[in-house]
């Protein structure tokens, strides 16, 4: 465009001198025959300008030139510049940073090589056929037939998560893999530091060749970074594997499931011979992961898969298959869509809140400068410029000076997720933190947003102008003063409203956090230690005898006060059952089935080693426990005696699930399923230790934890040497738990500080420049009498009046998002009305004093000197 | 006369002159505005500055092309000419005009009809 604008000039000057020598050949000396071609031609910058409007392109020239121009006012204004960009470089790096962890996490999967080919395959069995085993995943057959014959995918893989025993380590649960053989095809992760991965041969037999590749970590904390680890021989649930390699990561894409170790899938009927699910057609029990050809969309790979699986059905008679088809990402996982939104509002939420007051604290800087831009204005209009030019060119400045911001921000973006993330968890994480073309997309958008909410105000401010005052340039004129200074304390009640919201969001968050660790689940914690052994893992079942003797043993070490089994462990899960009979009447099954009671089944001594009261009645002797009887006693929970037996006392009645029981014992609620969620009904009956699933064992321990737990796994070890155990003490599952909270809990405290700190900054900078600006008022009012105080009086009040309305609005805020924060705050009141109560006070304190200091310096100005400001 | 409207009229005039003066062969634009001048007797260009918007406009519109040239007095300038579409505009613009002097001619003569 710029040799456009060169020819135009070129050919009109041709034009010129032209007509010049025309006249001078007219008889006309020179300069009187310029003058005269001009006045022929007419206003010649008019008419250039008249005739480049033609060109299509011209909004880009006047684009250009907005630019440049917002580059120079950038320039001549270094300090307020820089702090303009640093705020909004702050606001808008974080919130980019978090979208992008936001976008590694939910909108990608976590496969590090051109994730956009991956394809999950979840399928829904239904209809009326013969269920065999099912968690949700897929047959084995239908896993072969679609690997086999669908032509729109490269590869599929199988995989399968198994908790495994490792023989020979402390701590003997290792986290397994079951994978096919194309899961490297699939995956593709980062080449082995020692040996292979699995290769196709290992799994093509169906007694396939016991191999295992090992992850990094689990080589160094396990195997000590054996060297010579390739070619040695592990047991994995008693069967040895050859390890064959050492991988950097086996990390499978779905939630927690960076595996310690590669098995091929085949292997599953020797690692759990209970389990034989490799061989049993009717099984689900695959999750399938894999990869599409390019030419090939996600919709044609459902279209092509469903025909496979509907032709498959007609072999099953009454099966119906419908298959889910995503790219892998946790947000298309049917799972975790429900739950995904909290999570992501609330780490989201906070940092647009947090670029909502970068970009008004900006909006108030501007504004200060626009003022002193009045007349410039004023006499742009005046002259002719139309008003959307200029409230383009306005809204331009705000832009040039967010892209700028936008622009460090897209350096900072590229480590800032990675910071985010070791500032708060202590392992790397398990997907790819790198920003990709959606995040950097997000990163214009929200910059355009930024710049257009930041200039807007002192565009909008601009084009309301009184021209004739404006031109006279009295910038102690009342009433557009009085206009602006509405807008200026209007800016500064958004702000203090959302640093309000933030700051409330803190003192919340360090509530819930409290409450989280000082809860009393009805039981003790303490204590008690939770003994898994590694045989409820593998299936593998040892003999009563050895239970016995190692119970007979632990009871026998100084320190434990009592020793107990049960068939679960707290907080481990929840076995619901279905009621059909009270005392002989049958009953309907509740609609919701959290309604419905769940069992434990436990050892006689679970009630004193866990300290659950027993109201009413008694708890089971050890004879009860082992005889078999008709009627099995139980101890029911005083939720389950209300619920079934209202008004009276239970203890005698019967009721039947699938056995009949006899209720000798009512026990106090504890909500031992969930963390901080009351068990609903709940029963226990006595534990058998024929049966054949094993228990976990919980003992009570006084005095020394670690002692007791080295003792313990000694015992056990000695009473079987293959037999591995974990031990962990019950306080430390629960604060383990709240190690999730700190990465909040961190984040909400920063967000929290920078929001109070740039509303305070606000509130300075409106309160100074109001300041600057009524210096003659002051002036007046100290020479007809008014002393300091009255002057520091009369500043706090007018300054003081838009933080008050900001701080109702900001309780009005938190108690219109106080539902969203609810469900994040562990029970804590999110309207309590103590913190409502202190939160603002404690704001308006600090804004009051961000208000006194100049406050004080416009009591201390010289009456004389302020007179005669201007 | 729905072919024409008032600001229409005003721009296409000048369109229609520019276009017409090309007829005898390209010209710069000191030209063109030199013999709009001299052949309408100084009546219908206000000034030399308004022919550039217009020679713009006709460019877009594919009617005239333009290229760098030497004007009489040995001097860079820049020539218009006609290209083929321009021709046939000109035809049927100066046909339309041609029907439109005659209707305006009709009414002025006979200014008392609705009178009587």
């Amino acid at each position: 465009m710029f040799w456009r604008r060169r020819r135009l000039d070129e050919e009109v000057e041709s034009h010129l001198a032209e007509e010049t020598a025309d006249n001078i050949d007219r008889g006309m000396s020179p300069s009187e025959a310029r003058r005269a071609a001009l006045r022929a031609f007419g206003n010649v910058e008019a008419a250039k300008e008249r005739a480049r409007e033609r060109h299509p392109l011209y909004w880009f020239d006047t684009l250009c030139q907005d630019v440049r121009f917002a580059l120079r006012l950038i320039a001549r204004n270094p300090w307020l510049s820089f702090t303009i960009v640093a705020t909004l470089t702050v606001g808008i790096a974080l919130n980019v940073s978090v979208f992008s962890l936001l976008n590694g996490f939910f909108l990608r999967p976590w496969v590090r090589s051109e994730p956009d080919t991956v394809v999950v395959i979840i399928p829904k069995y239904s209809g009326r056929y013969q269920l065999r085993f099912s968690d949700g995943g897929m047959t084995q057959p239908d896993y072969v037939r679609y690997r086999d014959s669908a032509k729109s995918l490269a590869t599929l893989a199988a995989y399968r998560l198994e908790n495994l025993t490792l023989s020979g380590s402390e701590s003997g649960r290792i986290r397994g893999g079951l994978v096919s053989c194309e899961m490297v095809d699939a995956i593709r992760p980062a080449p082995p530091l020692l040996g292979r991965y699995l290769a196709a041969d290992d799994c093509a037999k169906a007694d396939a060749a016991a191999v295992a590749v090992v992850s990094e970590s689990a080589w160094r904390t396990r195997f000590n970074a054996d060297a010579q680890i390739v070619g040695r021989t592990i047991l994995l649930n008693r069967v040895p594997f050859i390890v064959i390699g050492v991988a950097p990561s086996l990390n499978l894409p779905s939630q927690n499931s960076d595996c310690d170790v590669w098995v091929p899938y085949a292997m599953l009927g020797q690692l759990r011979p209970s389990d034989e699910y490799f061989a049993d057609p009717g099984a689900q029990w695959l999750n399938v992961i894999g990869r599409r050809r390019p030419d090939f969309s996600l919709r044609q790979v459902q279209e092509e898969l469903s025909m496979l699986a509907r032709a498959a059905d007609e072999n099953v008679p009454g099966r119906q298959t419908s298959l889910i088809v995503t790219d892998g990402s946790l947000i298309q996982d049917p799972d975790v869509r429900g739950r995904a939104p909290v999570i992501f509002v609330a780490t989201w939420g906070t940092a647009t809140v947090l670029l909502l007051l970068a970009c008004v604290n900006v909006a108030t800087l501007l504004l200060s400068r626009s003022a002193a831009r009045q007349r410039e204005i004023a006499v742009r209009l005046s002259l002719g410029a139309g008003r959307f030019r200029l409230l383009r060119q306005l809204l331009t400045e705000g832009i040039v000076l967010s892209g700028l911001a936008a622009l460090l921000s897209a350096l900072i973006v590229q480590r800032g997720p990675a910071a985010l993330w070791n500032s708060v968890a202590s392992y790397p994480a398990p997907f790819d933190l790198k920003p990709d073309a959606r995040v950097f997309a997000y990163c214009l958008a929200i910059a355009l947003v930024t710049g257009l909410i930041a200039g807007m105000s002192p565009a909008v401010e601009s084009l309301r102008p009184r021209l004739a005052e404006s031109l006279k340039g009295s910038s102690g004129a009342v009433t557009s003063g009085r206009r602006r200074s509405r807008l200026r304390g209007v800016l500064v009640a958004v702000q203090v409203a959302l640093s309000l919201l933030l700051v409330v969001q803190v003192a919340l968050f360090a509530q819930a956090q409290r409450r989280f660790f000082s809860y009393d689940p009805g039981f003790e914690t303490g204590r008690v230690l939770n003994v898994t052994f590694a045989s409820v893992q593998s299936g593998f079942a040892p003999p009563v005898s050895f239970y016995r003797e190692v119970e007979s043993r632990v009871s026998a070490i100084p320190g434990v006060v009592q020793s107990s089994f049960a068939s679960m462990a707290p907080w481990v899960g929840r076995n619901p059952t279905a009621v059909r009979e009270i005392d002989g009447t049958p009953i309907p099954e509740p609609k919701n089935f959290m309604e419905s009671p769940a069992r434990r089944v436990v050892s006689a001594d679970y009630f004193s080693a866990l300290d659950i009261a027993i109201t009413r009645g008694r708890a089971f002797t050890r004879e009860e426990a082992s005889s078999t009887r008709t009627i099995i006693p139980a101890v029911i929970s005083e939720t389950m005696a209300r619920r079934y037996w209202p008004g009276q006392d239970p203890i005698g009645h019967h009721f039947r699930i699938s056995k009949v029981h006899e209720v000798i014992g009512v026990c106090r609620d504890v909500q031992g399923v969930r963390y901080m969620q009351d068990d609903g009904p709940f029963y226990y009956w006595p534990l058998d230790l024929q049966q054949a699933k094993p228990p976990y064992m919980l003992v009570r321990v006084s005095g020394d934890l670690q002692g007791a737990m080295t003792s313990i796994r000694e015992i056990v070890r000695q009473t079987d040497p293959q037999m591995a155990t974990t031990i962990v003490s019950l306080a430390s599952i629960v604060e383990g738990q709240g190690e999730q909270l700190k990465p909040m809990m961190i984040y909400g405290a920063v967000s929290g500080l920078v929001a109070l700190l740039l509303a305070l900054s606000g509130v300075y900078a409106v309160v100074s420049f109001s300041v600057s600006q009524r210096v003659r008022e002051i002036g007046i009012r100290t020479a007809l009498g008014a002393q300091r105080h009255d002057v520091v009086s009369l500043v706090l009040r007018s300054g003081a009046a838009p933080v008050v309305g900001g701080l109702v609005a900001g309780i009005g805020l938190v108690l219109a998002l106080s539902a969203v924060m609810a469900s994040m705050l562990y029970g804590v009141n999110p309207r309590d009305p103590l913190t409502l109560a202190t939160m603002p006070v404690l704001l308006l304190a600090a804004a009051l004093g961000a208000i006194w200091i100049p406050a004080r310096r416009a009591a201390a100005l010289d009456p004389l000197k302020s007179l005669r400001h201007e | 006369m729905a072919e024409f409207s008032p600001m229409q009229l005003l721009q296409g005039t000048l369109d229609m002159l520019i276009l017409r003066t090309l007829i005898f062969g390209p010209r710069h634009g000191h030209g063109i505005a030199v013999t709009i001048q001299r052949t309408s007797d100084e009546d219908l260009l206000v000034d030399h500055g308004s022919l550039y918007p217009a020679l713009q406009r006709l460019e877009r519109q594919g009617l005239i092309k333009s290229k760098w040239g030497t004007s009489e007095r040995n001097r860079r300038a820049r020539f218009y000419e006609l290209t083929y579409a321009g021709r046939k505009k000109l035809t049927t613009e100066t046909g339309k005009w041609e029907r439109m002097v005659r209707a305006i001619g009709r009414v002025l003569q006979h200014p008392k009809e609705g009178e009587n």
